[in-house]
């Protein structure tokens, strides 16, 4: 164990100080003064906690302390995690204001009650809160429905065959995405990231930048096959 | 077995938000019946999250929070919904358009339009045109007719043949105003679909123009 781990009380904290390191060290100086001082310093000693084995699993075992304890400082570390992210992705889908509060406010509280629905064998809290995110904005800001898939639903038609067992595991998922992202070509992150973050429609998109809208959905589907190739362990490129 | 799928860009839209709750409607009602492309919005719901994620924007957060932790005490309002009540002959219906017609209220009844052609409409359209459950009888056929924008189909029950294609429950078709079409319902059951379309249909026959002459579809 690492010496300065005694002064850590609770494995709550525990998870607090590995998720934290792990992700976004600048963003949390109070953990400076509690001995840490650089990300990845703890990282070997975490990855040897059973629960501990990355920073999507440091998120899941937090928003189980949330479900099952109610743990408010497992959410307060939760909120200062994705609450940055929030208000980034609103702000980038034109909220502001007391609008803006008010979406992260929900979001926020949705996790604290919801947690309980959280499955980590169907999709990472990231992903889970994105989805909430999206939704919320949709509702709140465009006064829209969002017409979802209910994964208990009856009338669910499931897989005919299991998924090809060259699949990434769900829990390395947005790692393998997040590493995969920065190797786009800029025209193809370009769209991404507008049809993602900005609200726009295709349409929207070709007409701000010039171009047809069939050269916007190729650009789109370019994209998306290559991030999709790199959630299977076998590329198409490798088995050529 | 489905085998007439989402676009890639209206499934991308749909992950990202940005389609017309309409849309979303038919989207989460073939996700609902088509694993293949459930799996694929998995694949992008993640692409948006790993995007998310990238982002930062710390301002101002502390007061926030501590407004959150006064209301983690409030009660959670029950979102339960009632099940509508709907005709007896009415399939297994996806949860994503129940809970449009339990938004509806009351009890949904289909409604003629020609005597082997039925509908309900849903509190949701696109444009100002309703999304609607259609119920065609076996061997009708909708004449050659065009749309005035998008139309999306989703088949719930039945089977009908478009353009030598054949469609049957879970399967979607998306076409857009350029497409001149016939629909013959195929098959000796009764067709329902979830369709959605920007405009009413624009008959391109005589007797279907006659017929619009009188009521719009």
């Amino acid at each position: 164990m690492h010496p300065r781990a005694s002064s850590i009380r609770t494995p709550v904290e525990m998870m607090n100080l590995a998720l934290i390191h792990h992700r976004a060290p600048d963003e949390h100086p109070e953990l400076r003064t509690m001995g840490w001082s650089r990300p990845g310093c703890i990282a070997r000693s975490c990855h040897n906690e059973p629960t501990l084995t990355g920073p999507d699993a440091s998120l899941n075992d937090l928003a189980r302390a949330v479900a099952v304890d109610r743990d408010q400082r497992a959410f307060r570390t939760l909120y200062r995690h994705y609450v940055p992210r929030l208000r980034a992705f609103l702000a980038r889908r034109g909220t502001d204001g007391a609008m803006l509060d008010e979406v992260i406010q929900e979001v926020m509280l949705t996790l604290w009650h919801k947690a309980d629905q959280f499955d980590p064998k169907r999709a990472s809290l990231t992903t889970w809160v994105y989805r909430i995110a999206r939704n919320r904005h949709i509702d709140r800001v465009r006064s829209e429905s969002r017409p979802e898939l209910n994964p208990d639903d009856p009338a669910l038609v499931p897989p005919t065959s299991p998924l090809p067992d060259d699949q990434v595991a769900l829990g390395e998922r947005l790692g393998v995405l997040r590493e995969a992202l920065p190797a786009l070509p800029p025209e193809q992150a370009s769209v991404l990231r507008q049809q993602y973050f900005e609200d726009k429609t295709m349409a929207a998109i070709a007409a701000e930048s010039g171009v047809p809208v069939g050269t916007v959905k190729t650009r789109a589907r370019l994209a998306l096959k290559f991030l999709r190739d790199r959630l299977r362990r076998t590329r198409p490129e490798e088995l050529e | 077995m489905v085998s007439h799928h989402l676009p890639t860009d209206v499934l991308m839209s749909y992950a990202a938000g940005t389609t017309p709750e309409a849309v979303s409607l038919v989207c989460a009602t073939h996700v609902t019946l088509c694993a293949t492309c459930r799996q694929h919005l998995f694949d992008l719901e993640d692409v948006g999250a790993a995007l998310f994620d990238e982002l930062s924007d710390t301002s101002g957060d502390e007061a926030l929070l501590e407004a959150v932790m006064q209301r983690l005490d409030e009660p959670v309002p029950a979102a339960e919904q009632a099940m509508p009540s709907l005709p007896a002959d009415m399939p297994t219906l996806p949860r994503p358009v129940l809970d449009q017609m339990a938004r509806g209220g009351g009890a949904a009844r289909w409604r003629n339009f020609t005597p082997g052609l039925r509908y309900i409409d849903l509190p949701i359209g696109l444009h100002g045109h309703p999304a609607r459950l259609v119920q065609a009888d076996p061997g009708e056929i909708i004449r050659r007719h065009t749309h005035t924008g998008m139309e999306y189909s989703v088949v719930l029950s039945g089977a009908y043949v478009d353009a030598q294609q054949h469609y049957v429950r879970g399967d979607v078709a998306v076409w857009d105003q350029k497409h001149r079409h016939q629909v013959a319902i195929d098959g000796g059951e009764v067709c329902v679909s979830l369709l959605v379309a920007e405009g009413p249909i624009v008959p391109l026959t005589l007797a279907g123009r006659l017929v619009g002459v009188f009521k719009k579809f």
